[in-house]
């Protein structure tokens, strides 16, 4: 629906068709209204129930806003559940274990996932499609029977004890399963596509002519790829840090699948707050102090990351 | 600066080593080949290129220029054939270790250095200390006039600028050879030919060798001690730029350089100072002041420029109705460019000829124009006979 208007010498000039002002309004607000009815409804509610004192009822909270018997408003705030993650140790062991594994998760991803999705961009354009299909392929099954699966794997009697006790390598099988190493397989494994794609995506951007160039200033392979390709790939980096990272702190699945007793993570603790205990203001406060410690420092990065491109232009 | 002349031929200023055989080439080119799949993209090449020379490799897209200059900066490996800088055979030797250095038609700057910095990239490589090349990197930047924009990145520049910052990483390794791949493909006209003259003058300042592909004839010809025209993989011609210009060997060259009207007919005559040639298809005869090396009645091609062509309403003096070099027909199109005018002939024949025409009068009225009926005439030097 082109507007047009009358030029004063007779000229009719059509301008290229808008929307509607309330059309526009309408595509504007979907992202919003999704964050609002799934991410700031939920969150304040968990907010509201981490400040509220439990009780034996359904739901299992005292409720926050009460008309007292005078008609008067009565607020409540229990901050009490707050004060029990700092006193209870179990919270802070579950919280630096939690970073500490995906931490280390993320740098193993990085590891192997750097020189992945490096050899795919340099691949030959004929094949890069069929390998990146690879690395998304396990998508297609379920997140949960594919960690069942490694429990397969690597239990007692599971395929890798098998082999190792048939080949005669070793005699009585070796304690995989529940053991944080299993932990760091499943997220190692579970995630490292995240990593790969957004590492495949800067390195195959990256323009052949600045390696050439590099070789051409008397630059060897090996200094070129660390004066030039790496420099270049810092936000392939971070994204797919940032990707891996993320999910692997809050992770539950594999951790209760695949880990020991021992592997405390806060995710396992969130999980038993709310099912085992039914203590769901503490679970909540768990869960929103989870969500600050990463949201934070991620705004952080962002922030600084801004100021320097913002000093730059 | 070249105080605004035209570089016509640098060749008369430079000692043309080309012509003494007891020069030894600084590169040196053995039937180079290479291949791709079955595509032959340098099809044995030979080629020597002496020290101080500003050498172009002219030729239309796809005709193999940036692969051979591939192969010299080591980003190709030869299907067969050598190439050697200072008596040094490249075989095997990687671009990191060769003594040349290549400017990229993209500049391939780094984006997250700084123009000092993509400057200093080079000579960091090699160890030195960093005064010195702090020193260097200063000169370099001094020498294309971007001391100011050091500290810039490469995104903060404009495209003149970058073009300059790309110069000054490849001057200042001092490299024995140069090589320059399309280097003012990306700028605008005038810039451009600024950029000719100070590319000239800085290769003659430093005295350094540099190798250029352009499909630019126009560049190739104001810049080059000698240019060689490449088609389909092969080095169709090697010469200055007045050889190439005014002694094409090939139809093909004499058509790619410059514009050029071209006749066909049939050695009549040859003797050591003269030759005959009847055109064919048009009742012309050919008078060429020189002997052609070519048997009686060989078909070969006149090649006329435009410019050693003139045009006049009544029969020139000198000349009869059925003298040789001497063409009839009517005016088709006038092309008026300022300096000179381009007058479009169509022959009784209905073929079109071009004649060029300087304005040296101020006129505004044409004393010939649109319909009228001219004589096409040139002297016996005009003509060029190619034997295919």
């Amino acid at each position: 629906m082109a507007e047009s208007s009358t030029h004063p010498n007779g000229i009719v000039r059509h301008r290229p068709a808008r929307w509607p002002r309330r059309a526009r309004m309408l595509v504007v607000s979907v992202p919003y209204l999704w964050l609002l009815v799934f991410f700031a409804v939920p969150f304040l509610i968990v907010l509201k129930i981490s400040l509220s004192e439990p009780q034996f009822a359904q739901p299992p909270y005292a409720p926050l806003i009460e008309w007292g018997d005078d008609l008067a408003l009565d607020i409540r705030l229990n901050l009490a559940n707050y004060a029990l993650l700092a006193e209870d140790r179990l919270y802070l062991v579950a919280y630096l274990n939690s970073i500490k594994i995906a931490f280390f998760s993320t740098l193993i991803c990085l590891a192997i996932g750097y020189p992945m999705a490096y050899a795919i961009a340099r691949a030959n354009p004929a094949w890069r499609t069929g390998l990146l299909m690879l690395i998304i392929l396990p998508f297609w099954t379920s997140f949960l029977i594919r960690v069942y699966a490694w429990i397969g794997i690597l239990r007692d009697n599971g395929v890798i004890n098998n082999l190792l006790i048939s080949f005669g390598i070793i005699d009585q099988p070796l304690q995989m399963l529940q053991t944080d190493f299993a932990v760091y397989l499943g997220i190692t494994y579970s995630y490292l596509p995240f990593m790969i794609l957004p590492l495949f995506a800067t390195l195959q951007r990256l323009d052949d002519s600045l390696l050439e160039a590099a070789a051409d200033l008397g630059c060897p392979p090996w200094r070129t790829f660390l004066t030039v390709t790496l420099p270049l790939s810092v936000p392939g980096i971070v994204a797919g840090s940032l990707l891996v990272f993320i999910p692997a702190v809050g992770e539950f699945v594999i951790p209760a699948l695949l880990g020991g007793p021992d592997t405390v993570m806060i995710g396992r603790v969130l999980w038993d707050e709310f099912f085992t205990n039914r203590d769901w203001p503490v679970a909540s406060a768990v869960a929103l102090v989870m969500a600050l410690l990463l949201v934070l420092p991620i705004m952080l990065i962002q922030w600084l990351y801004s100021r320097e491109q913002a000093r730059e232009a | 600066m070249a105080g605004g002349q035209q570089p016509t031929d640098r060749a008369g200023a430079f000692a043309e080593p080309w012509r003494d055989p007891h020069q030894t080439p600084l590169i040196r080119i053995e039937r180079l080949t290479k291949t791709f799949g079955d595509f032959y993209a340098v099809d044995d090449v030979s080629l020597d290129i002496y020290r101080g020379e500003f050498f172009s490799l002219l030729g239309g897209s796809g005709c193999g220029k940036t692969t051979l200059l591939r192969l010299m900066a080591g980003f190709e490996m030869p299907t067969e054939g050598r190439i050697s800088i200072d008596g040094v055979d490249l075989a095997g030797v990687p671009p990191h270790r060769r003594p040349v250095n290549m400017m990229f038609q993209s500049y391939a700057l780094f984006p997250h250095m700084s123009v000092a910095r993509n400057v200093a990239f080079g000579l960091r490589q090699e160890g030195l200390p960093s005064a010195e090349i702090r020193s260097r990197v200063a000169d370099a930047l001094e020498l294309v006039k971007l001391d100011r924009l050091a500290k810039r990145k490469p995104h903060q520049l404009s495209g003149g600028q970058r073009q300059r910052v790309a110069l000054a990483r490849c001057l200042v390794k001092r490299p024995k050879v140069l090589l320059l791949d399309e280097p003012l493909a990306a700028l605008d006209r005038k810039l451009r030919e600024e950029t000719q003259f100070e590319l000239v003058n800085i290769q003659e300042q430093l005295g350094m060798t540099f190798v250029i592909v352009t499909h630019d004839q126009g560049e190739a010809m104001a810049m080059s001690t000698r240019v060689g025209v490449m088609d389909e993989g092969r080095i169709v011609q090697i010469g200055t730029p007045n050889e190439v210009y005014e002694y094409p060997t090939s139809r093909f060259v004499a058509g790619f350089i410059g514009s050029i009207n071209m006749f066909d007919g049939v050695l009549a005559e040859s003797a050591p100072d003269h030759a005959l040639v009847e055109g064919v298809g048009e009742p012309v005869r050919f008078h060429i002041d020189h002997g052609i090396a070519a048997p009686a009645s060989a078909t070969v091609t006149v090649a006329i420029r435009p410019e050693k062509m003139r045009l006049s309403k009544t029969l020139p003096e000198g000349f009869t109705e059925d003298s040789p070099n001497l063409l009839r027909g009517t005016v088709d199109e006038i092309a008026y460019l300022g300096g000179q005018s381009i007058y479009v002939v169509v022959l009784e024949s209905g073929r079109m000829v071009r004649v060029s025409v300087p304005n040296t009068h101020r006129m505004t009225e044409l004393p010939i124009t649109w319909e009228d009926p001219v004589y096409v005439s040139w002297p016996a030097f005009a003509g060029v006979v190619l034997v295919d």
